[in-house]
């Protein structure tokens, strides 16, 4: 079979894989149809230019689905987990609330267990991936600067890094006094007009949706690209199943529209790429007489290994102002001091230092990122003393795989199609707990040299369970993985799984440039295979 | 908006120098977009018995201790009345008026970043590869030459052939 209008891929999920998987397939000839239970999400819906944009961040921009409870959000029981889930369910996925930071993977994170003996190590190495890497971000547009002596080469950035402002200044300056890595960050914001996008005009709230479209999503980059190759995407459609033939192939996905009404698309591949917490749901939930386990679960590892990142907030206060509520709020600089292994600081592998920015008046006055605001008589002093004087360094700490953080399901709840619940199961690890210490030591240090007053930590960030890897992991053997270097499942060779579901390790840093390298290369790997 | 609303928004926000009192806004519930759990509870609060503003000191301890017996309906009467105070025109004059933060919705304005120049800061030691050796032969030929010529300019086709190489 070569690859043409008559290969029928069938993708599940719109978002950031998704979308790129779709749009190489489709680029390739293929019959690429899309089922996303979400819906557009129009950039003009954005609150930032709304005067109670801060509460809709509270509510209905919420990242948290349980919070934001939006239509297409599906329940996820999280009271075992001491991070809450932060996904968006639409075109674009999680990218539409997302802040675009983009550093990749170093060549050390895919040979975690040859090096340092823990977690897994991937069936292929950072140079497989590079090209694919190159390949995204000439997609979706990155600004930054290469030259990074912390990772390997890459070519130069579509548009130049965003601003550092007024803290970034002072902790650049502290990171040279101290003799520490940093360099400027790349993200998927674009500093220039480009590809028809806008550049950022540094109005901050990135999580809540780009209003002018400077910051790369999905539904931004990728879809209009794959769209206009012919790829089919339906909209409103939650895929409840999918189903296997005699011969063990992926037959087809069920799914239900809107108003609860039944369908069935047939592909000769099913690519899921629901995300980290989606993907285990549905494959789990796909369980029929040959799979009682669950689609493509032979091993068991289907919801196993979910890693996050726990985070750390810390965040500096000064006496003189530092503007942090004007850029992209997430990041501005980063460091990757203690990236890599050194067994005398007591832990293995390593975490990275991301300088965001702060926040508007009304999350500071909640106390966003630790700061401690009382209400009260003494509410404006404090008050007065942090908004606009401060910005927070978030201690990014590589996860390990570990039995006890998973997805399941959780029968006790359904959505509204009768597809159970996930549920979330996850407590920070050992290694990553030695690791917050140090690197929260780390972050007061720097913080204290760059000149601030005081610092307040947060040790991990509840909110931020951004980063979902590790739930269908990848590896050469069929009994200790789901799917191979392709990305397809070991047990039903038609059926790839796309997304961070597939990471054998979690590395230190955002992962989603990662992911989409993944989604691509699998798409040529798939190509590749039928021609 | 009950007395005992007023009595609450009073209570945290009572007001200092500039700073406009909450209970002097007129502010609106419907200004806001509230959830359902937000608005439940400042129902809630509607019912709570509390002192007169005009007695402050019995109004925090009475706030205090409403806020021990129900935490989670406190945090989301906060979440009202910040939010409805944060966003009023008033409020926000005076936010500008001490921080120079714009009163407006950041979009479609945005904000002016100070210090857009990063090169104000170069890395120190630019030409030391930081990154480890993977063991791969890949890994060894990129560090040797990224060691020795740190400015070097890569083009997508090269970093294609790192994968054959
Ligand atoms: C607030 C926030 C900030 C973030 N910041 C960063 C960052 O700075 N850098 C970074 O690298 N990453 C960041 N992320 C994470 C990033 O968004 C994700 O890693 C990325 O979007 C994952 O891509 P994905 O395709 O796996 O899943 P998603 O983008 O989540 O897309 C999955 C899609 O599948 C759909 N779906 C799920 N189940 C079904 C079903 N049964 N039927 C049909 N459709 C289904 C969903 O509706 C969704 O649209 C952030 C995320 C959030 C929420």
């Amino acid at each position: 079979m070569t690859p043409s209008a008559k290969t029928r891929v069938v993708i599940v999920g719109a978002g950031a894989t998704g979308a790129a998987f779709a749009w190489r397939a489709a680029a390739a000839g293929m019959d690429v149809v899309c089922l996303e239970r979400g819906h557009w999400t129009p950039p003009a819906s954005t609150p930032s230019a709304r005067a109670d944009w801060e509460v809709e961040r509270l509510t209905s921009r919420s990242a948290n689905p349980n919070i934001r409870k939006g239509v297409a959000d599906y329940p996820i029981m999280d009271d075992t987990s001491v991070i809450k889930p932060a996904i968006y369910n639409g075109v674009g996925g999680s990218t539409v609330l997302w802040s675009a930071h983009a550093p990749r993977f170093r060549p050390s994170d895919f040979r975690v267990h040859s090096l340092d003996g823990v977690g897994a190590d991937w069936p292929f190495t950072y140079w497989d991936i590079a090209p694919y890497y190159e390949m995204n971000d000439d997609i979706v547009g990155v600004s930054g600067r290469s030259g990074d002596p912390g990772n390997p080469p890459r070519t130069p950035r579509q548009t130049p890094p965003v601003p550092l402002g007024g803290a970034g200044k002072r902790v650049a300056a502290a990171l040279n006094q101290l003799g520490w890595h940093w360099w400027p960050t790349d993200g998927q914001i674009l500093t220039e007009p480009r590809n028809g996008r806008p550049a950022c005009n540094g109005c901050g709230p990135c999580e809540m949706g780009c209003f002018s479209g400077a910051r790369a999503s999905a539904d931004n980059t990728y879809w209009p690209l794959a769209l206009a190759l012919g790829a089919k995407l339906i909209t409103g459609a939650s895929a409840t199943r999918i189903s296997t033939d005699d011969q063990g192939l992926a037959k087809s996905v069920h799914w239900c529209d809107e108003s609860g009404h039944q369908h069935e698309t047939a592909g000769d591949y099913i690519v899921v790429a629901c995300n980290g917490i989606g993907t285990p749901r549905l494959l789990l939930a796909s369980a029929n007489g040959d799979h009682s386990n669950g689609l493509a679960n032979s091993s068991g590892q289907v919801g196993r290994n979910l890693m996050l990142h726990p985070i750390a907030g810390v965040t500096g206060i000064w006496d003189d102002r530092v503007d942090g509520w004007s850029g992209n709020d997430a990041f501005a600089l980063l460091s990757q001091h203690f990236y890599e292994t050194d067994p005398d600081r007591g832990f293995l592998r390593g975490y990275e230092m991301q300088l965001t920015r702060s926040q508007g008046p009304l999350l500071t006055a909640l106390g966003g990122f630790g700061l401690d605001i009382s209400w009260g008589a003494s509410h404006h002093q404090r008050f007065d003393t942090v908004f606009g004087h401060s910005a927070t360094l978030a201690v990014t700490c590589e996860d390990l795989p570990v039995d006890h953080n998973f997805i399941s399901l959780d029968a006790s709840i359904t959505d509204r199609f009768g597809v159970p619940a996930a549920r979330m199961h996850y407590q920070v690890e050992e290694n990553a707990e030695r690791m917050l210490d140090h690197g929260i030591a780390a972050a007061q240090k720097l913080l204290n040299q760059a000149g601030a007053r005081e610092t307040v930590t947060t040790r991990v960030l509840p909110g931020a369970g951004f980063h979902l890897m590790g739930t269908a992991r990848m590896g050469t053997d069929p009994r200790s993985s789901v799917v191979d270097a392709d990305c397809r499942s070991h047990d039903v060779p038609n059926l790839l799984i796309i997304d961070g579901s597939v990471f054998a390790s979690a590395a230190a840093v955002n992962p989603t440039p990662t992911m989409q390298a993944i989604a691509l290369r699998a798409a040529d790997q798939l190509v590749g295979a039928l021609s | 908006m009950t007395p005992s609303q007023l009595c609450f928004l009073a209570g945290v926000l009572p007001g200092d120098g500039q700073w406009p009192c909450a209970a002097d806004l007129d502010l609106d519930e419907a200004s806001i977009g509230a959830n359902a759990s937000m608005l439940q509870a400042w129902e809630r609060i509607s019912k709570w018995a509390l002192p007169p503003r005009e007695k402050a000191e019995a109004l925090a301890e009475a706030l205090t201790t409403f806020e021990r017996a129900h935490p989670d309906d406190f945090a989301q009467g906060l979440v009202m009345a910040y939010g409805m105070y944060y966003a009023h025109p008033n409020v926000l004059k005076v936010v500008e008026h001490r921080s120079g933060y714009a009163a407006r919705p950041p979009q479609p304005q945005g904000h002016l970043v100070v210090s857009a120049d990063t090169g104000e800061h170069p890395m120190t030691n630019p030409a030391e590869v930081l990154w480890r050796n993977d063991g791969t032969s890949q890994s060894e030929q990129v560090r040797m030459i990224q060691q020795t010529d740190p400015d070097r300019v890569w083009t997508i086709e090269e970093i294609s052939t790192w994968p054959m190489s």
